[in-house]
């Protein structure tokens, strides 16, 4: 009789070539299996630095056993904003940000001169020339 | 009550599936139904009361299925017994005796068809000394490892009899 716990592939039929059907956890007590369709799988799971995550697994089998291997890659950070709300909020007619935006822009390219005897509310005249 | 009269039938619907590997319910023309994986060991448990007037003898379990698709091949299960006894059994652990064996047999050639299997249990350990009266639970499962049959077995209906 053969059992298995933990993670395991279920292969679509026997062999080296077969398709994997899916991958269960059978949890922490052992189960019995098709040993022929069922096959445990080994973790090949490398130790992280700082600044690292897993990937997406890939699993490969050899009929036996199954290998899931975990790639290493640089962690992505998460943006705490919505993009598009942002996106809306750039483009919108009136909108600060929008004016804002464009200023920044037009500063960078030269358009507006930089002024060292800016007042605030020439500055805020201007930016909200650039809203509409 | 005599040898040979039922005692308790199980529905699917009556089902208290297990954490993991656990049989699903599906629909099969109306007829509601319990699916048992064929790669891995899934289980389905049942809660009942073996009637007052059991006769003491031994029981013997049968289960009405049927194949999802697979018209070859067999297919097989394992039943066990948890006696639930008053002031005794701790219901915070699992305490099922010894699985017998339905012996695996050739499926239907038409996959629609139900097949009738039993396991038969001798009074006393293998039923968990179970008495009339008393609480018990029953665990189905479907013995993978010594089946042949391809896809899903549906458990249409399970039925208890005093043998």
């Amino acid at each position: 009789m053969a059992s298995l716990s933990g993670w395991v592939v279920v292969l679509e039929a026997p062999g080296a070539g077969a398709a994997i059907k899916d991958i269960r956890n059978l949890g922490k007590a052992l189960v019995d299996v098709k040993r022929s369709l069922v096959l445990p799988i080994v973790e090949v799971k490398p130790a992280l630095s700082a600044g690292q995550e897993y990937g997406q697994p890939t699993i490969t089998h050899d009929g036996v056993t199954a290998t899931r291997t975990w790639p290493v890659q640089t962690a992505k950070v998460e943006a705490d904003f919505d993009q598009e709300a942002l996106n809306q909020e750039l483009t919108a007619p009136g909108s600060v940000l929008r004016g804002l935006a464009l200023y920044v822009f037009r500063l960078a390219k030269g358009t507006i001169p930089i002024n060292s005897s800016l007042t605030l509310a020439q500055f805020t005249s201007t930016v909200r020339s650039l809203m509409r | 009550m005599a040898s040979g009269a039922t005692l308790v039938t199980f529905h699917p619907f009556q089902n208290e599936p297990p954490s993991s590997n656990y049989a699903v319910v599906g629909v099969r023309n109306l007829h509601p139904y319990l699916a048992f994986d064929t790669t891995t060991g899934w289980s389905a448990v049942f809660t009942g009361i073996l009637p007052r007037a059991y006769a003491g003898g031994g029981l013997t379990v049968y289960l009405h299925t049927m194949m999802a698709s697979a018209t070859t091949g067999t297919v097989g299960y394992t039943v066990s017994i948890e006696r639930m006894d008053d002031s005794s059994l701790d219901l915070d652990a699992d305490s099922f005796a010894s699985a017998q064996t339905v012996t695996a047999a050739t499926v239907p050639g038409t996959s629609g068809q139900t097949l009738l299997q039993s396991a038969a249990f001798t009074s006393g350990a293998q039923m968990d000394s179970l008495a009339a009266g008393e609480q018990f639970r029953i665990k189905i499962t479907r013995d993978v490892a010594n089946d042949t049959a391809a896809g899903d077995a549906q458990l249409v209906m399970a039925e208890v009899k005093e043998t």
